[in-house]
């Protein structure tokens, strides 16, 4: 399904990725530990074209020309299982108390299911479960969950040099899985110089949908008998979980006063723009924002 | 149960589209080199709108400044993170806080 001529072909384009993904080798060379969450065993080699690509070199060690130290790291589907548990109180806690609130707007548990494994978004359901109850109609509903989840662009824009000599079709099965929790995950654990990306980024999303599965159907069932998540601190998880993904791709980029910078900007400009929209939209543009900041002190500094 | 159907068709494609469409286009036609820099910093930008979403606000609207027990549980959640780098211990300091915060406070 993948097709080796073209990685071949792109090298070039894909090399000048590289050189903007410094994440992938810089701990490893001054022998540090991996941040936490990380592979232990993972090796990723310091910055060849011949790391790129499953086609290109099947083997760790392979077709490396130069005999330097360079490997490329293997991973697995069940690598990507693994890196998904830190993730899971997040999903169970906040999956539980949608199942809850569609319980309460008057869904099923059936249609609870369906909609956690075809919609499978965790803001977008419980808006469907507070608009349906408010008797919205279905054209507005839609209209508004669009809105709310086409931040699912830049994840995906984002992720998609990683997994781009993959086929169209790998990436369709691939990217219908996203989530804010499996993107953070996914841009702190892969880089170019990983095998299999495909099948730990399978891994991740399989066992992150799982779960929201089986959380969302708990909540449905159960949710009248268990008190409010909330009391226990659990609806935490979720906002900790990013502070601990952003906090390990910063200390791990190495640029702490760009991405310092991108990280203030995106609060003050979410806290500006939040004043006049609502917020799914808010958070949007302040990301889109930051971003342009990040690339204008980048080339003006 | 039929439009309940329809609905669940129409948010499903509405939300499928935006997470499929960039990494299906970008594995057939490449990206421009600028647009691969600006991405660079969409990762970290795009968690910490969605920390200052989840902290700062509730619903619609702002958590006053003065009560917002978020901004107090971040605290030891960032020390766990820059102190550990570990995903879980992060996520249950932050809940800890969390739930002390909500028996004391």
């Amino acid at each position: 399904m993948d097709d080796p001529s073209r990685a071949v072909m792109t090298g070039e384009r894909i090399d000048g990725f590289k050189r903007l993904l410094p994440e992938a080798a810089t701990d490893e060379a001054e022998g540090k530990p991996f941040p936490a969450g990380r592979d232990r065993d993972g090796v990723a080699g310091t910055g060849t074209a011949a790391a790129e690509s499953d086609a290109a070199c099947g083997k760790r060690g392979e077709s490396m020309p130069n005999g330097t130290s360079d490997a490329v790291e293997e991973l697995t589907f069940w690598g990507g299982v693994r890196d998904c548990v830190p993730t899971l109180l997040g999903y169970w806690s906040i999956g539980f108390a949608a199942g809850v609130v569609g319980a309460t707007a008057g869904f099923n548990v059936l249609e609870i299911g369906l909609l956690s494994v075809f919609l499978y978004a965790g803001s977008a359901q419980f808006i469907v479960a507070a608009m349906a109850s408010a008797g919205s109609s279905i054209i507005s509903i839609i209209v508004t969950v669009f809105f709310v989840n086409v931040r699912h662009l830049l994840l995906s824009a984002a992720i998609a040099p990683l997994f781009r000599q993959y086929s169209m079709l790998k990436n369709f099965l691939l990217g219908v899985q996203l989530t804010d929790e499996t993107f953070g995950v996914a841009v702190n654990r892969l880089s170019l110089h990983a095998n299999h990306r495909d099948k730990w980024m399978f891994g991740l999303n399989v066992t992150a949908q799982l779960n929201w599965v089986i959380a969302t159907l708990a909540g449905a069932w159960f949710g009248a008998w268990i008190p409010d998540p909330e009391r226990f601190g659990l609806h935490f998880a979720l906002p900790a979980m990013f502070v601990g993904l952003v906090v390990q791709q910063i200390m791990h980029r190495k640029q702490w006063r760009t991405d310092l910078i991108v990280a203030g900007t995106t609060v003050a400009y979410f806290a500006v723009l939040f004043l006049w929209l609502p917020s799914h939209i808010a958070v949007i543009l302040a990301a889109v924002g930051a971003a342009c900041t990040g690339l204008a002190v980048e080339r003006w500094r | 149960m039929s439009q309940f159907v329809w609905m669940l068709i129409g948010v499903s494609i509405v939300t499928a589209v935006p997470r499929v469409l960039p990494m299906m286009l970008v594995s057939r036609f490449g990206m421009p080199e600028w647009l691969q820099r600006w991405l660079r910093y969409v990762p970290p930008a795009v968690m910490v709108a969605l920390i200052a979403q989840s902290v700062l606000t509730e619903g619609e609207t702002f958590v006053p400044l003065h009560e917002n027990q978020n901004l107090v549980a971040l605290i030891p959640t960032l020390i766990a993170a820059i102190w550990t780098r570990s995903l879980l211990v992060t996520v249950l300091t932050g809940i800890g806080s969390m739930l002390v915060l909500q028996l004391w406070a």
